[in-house]
């Protein structure tokens, strides 16, 4: 605990005007919950101030707890609790992260890898093109119902639905990276008398890893829309699905706190690939480690960063 | 070790505006083994269009270029090539940069390593074998891919500009360099150059290339070293006032407009 203080107050250091754009939000929003008129519907703040929110509505996400054992059961009668609205944030948490996990890495690993199948041969480039392009248009979150239809609206379904929308942003990432790595590597390797499949392995693959960073962050940011998105619109468990009931019961404070969490974990996301994907490219020039986080997600992920690392 | 021979080579481009572009038009010319050539011309007049064809990195509308009794249809590693740019892989140690071109023509893993300990130590870099491109200046950048193109042993060395973005004294460090790796080795180099001075200190002979044609072809009979005394003999003033002529300076100042012709390799 006192390690990730330490690092907060560092960061807080480096990017002050970060933090304080996140205090005059906090501040504003607290501000605002005390000036709007209030709800016509009892316990469904149109603002909901942070108290309510991190007492009551946090409380009431225990009423996603149905397990017989830990806590009570709100939803048999039992009572509200802290302790079951922890049980419940990390039950549903733990199915949403299973998905995305899974979705992401199967999506990242298989779109590099048929960016890269595909730029080899220039005909294959251009007959792909077009309907990536097409695909990378589509908003994936129309498609839900859809792929619900297809694959089933289960852990298996969406988690493919997940793979394949990070697929499509990656194999277009791969594809432009590829064609991006400067022409002079290419031909010095030809001139030192590489064949065509060795240049492409030692030189083209390892030349465009670092413009994959954009297409990374990207589909992980994405990644996040289309599981809660999935997970909203059918599925029983993740915490799409319980936003899905504080909505039913025009819950705002529970919306808000389940809103919080899924950014947190957005942001820890961000930081730990952006981590990752510094380490697979410690031979490039630098800018500034920090910068890329801070330009990402802003101060927040930045300190989630720090967190992640020690923790 | 092979001559070099180019054989009414023309060379045209499709520039990106449309038009057509003749880089070289109906150029032949002969090299012996073991000449050091330095091409000399104005921008956009075809000295990198012929680097690059005898480098197999462009194929010629017509004519053959033979090393020897070799037609060159592709680029290899018998002609290896240090260029302007900043080629160094940023993502090899230079230790794997030097022996790059070694692996590609399948030289195992401890005689490779052998060859380029020695190339390495060559251009004063064994401090530096495990470092990342990244952690060294522009000219030690510059002798790590001359170490990657010596290391293949190739017979012809093509350098386009290779000093081009480096400081007067490294420069003058890395001309002193070559020439003496040179003298050892009895290669054929192609150098590409728009520098008179450079093209002085280094070359048993001159090209002048001017429009896509070799208009001038210049022995070079100073002794060297070629220090400033030497550049400063009556031969070697007549020299530079004939190139000077050549790129169309004359009494001190250019002639006419400028027109630079449309850069045809980019």
């Amino acid at each position: 605990m006192r390690r990730i203080g330490r690092a907060l107050v560092r960061s807080v250091r480096r990017h002050p005007a970060a933090y304080i754009t996140w205090i005059v939000i906090l501040v504003g929003w607290e501000v605002a919950s005390h000036i709007v008129p209030e709800s016509a519907r009892e316990g469904a703040p149109i603002v909901p101030s942070w108290e309510f929110v991190w007492t009551d509505s946090f409380k009431a996400i225990s009423g996603n707890w149905t397990q017989d054992w830990g806590a009570p059961t709100p939803v048999s009668g039992g009572e509200e609790t802290y302790r079951g609205a922890f049980l419940a944030l990390g039950y549903h948490s733990l199915a949403t992260l299973v998905r995305l996990i899974l979705g992401l890495a199967i999506g990242v690993i298989a779109g590099v890898g048929t960016g890269l199948a595909i730029s080899y041969w220039a005909v294959a480039r251009r007959m792909a093109w077009p309907p990536l392009n097409f695909l990378r248009m589509l908003p994936l979150l129309a498609a839900i119902p859809l792929f619900q239809f297809w694959l089933g609206a289960n852990t298996r379904g969406t988690t493919t639905f997940i793979a394949f929308g990070v697929w499509v942003v990656l194999v277009v990432g791969t594809i432009n990276a590829v064609r991006n790595v400067p022409d002079r590597y290419i031909e010095s390797a030809r001139t030192l008398g590489a064949t065509r499949p060795r240049t492409y392995m030692r030189v083209v693959v390892p030349g465009s890893i670092p413009e994959l960073r954009t297409s990374l962050l990207l589909a992980a940011g994405l990644s996040w829309s289309l599981t809660v998105g999935a997970e909203y619109i059918g599925l029983r468990d993740g915490l799409g699905s319980i936003m899905a009931v504080a909505e039913y019961f025009t819950n705002t404070g529970r919306m808000i706190v389940i809103a919080v969490v899924v950014g947190v974990y957005a942001l820890l996301t961000f930081a730990i690939l952006d981590r990752l994907f510094n380490r697979l490219v410690s031979w490039m020039p630098r800018v500034e480690a920090d910068e890329g986080i801070a330009q990402v997600a802003g101060a927040g992920a930045a300190a989630a960063g720090q967190a992640a690392r020690l923790g | 070790m092979p001559n070099v021979t180019f054989e009414s080579i023309s060379c045209d481009f499709r520039h990106r505006s449309g038009h057509l572009v003749h880089a070289l038009r109906d150029v032949s010319l002969e090299v012996p083994e073991g000449q050091m050539v330095c091409v000399v011309g104005r921008s956009g007049h075809g000295k990198t269009t012929l680097l690059r064809v005898l480098a197999g990195l462009q194929s010629p509308s017509a004519g053959q270029v033979m090393v020897g009794d070799r037609r060159v249809s592709k680029p290899g590693s018998d002609r290896a090539m240090v260029f302007q740019q900043d080629t160094v892989f940023p993502w090899m140690h230079v230790q794997d940069n030097v022996e790059f071109g070694l692996a590609a023509n399948g030289v195992g893993r401890a005689e490779r390593r052998k060859i380029a300990d020695r190339w390495i130590k060559a251009v004063g870099l064994e401090e530096f074998a495990d470092s990342w491109p990244r952690e060294l200046s522009g000219g030690m950048r510059k002798r790590v891919a001359l170490a990657a193109v010596l290391a293949v042993d190739a017979d012809v060395w093509l350098m386009d500009e290779p000093f081009g973005s480096l400081d007067y004294f490294t420069r003058r460090t890395l001309h002193d360099f070559l020439l003496e790796l040179w003298s050892t080795t009895n290669k054929t180099v192609f150098f590409v150059t728009h520098d008179i001075e450079e093209a002085l200190i280094l070359a048993d002979r001159v090209l002048l290339v001017h429009e896509g044609r070799i208009v001038d072809d210049l022995h070079v009979p100073l002794t060297r070293p070629r220090d400033e005394d030497v550049r400063a003999t009556p031969e070697a003033v007549e020299l530079t006032k004939r190139i000077l002529r050549h790129l169309g300076v004359e009494g001190g100042r250019p002639a006419g407009p400028i027109n630079d012709r449309a850069e045809a390799v980019s």
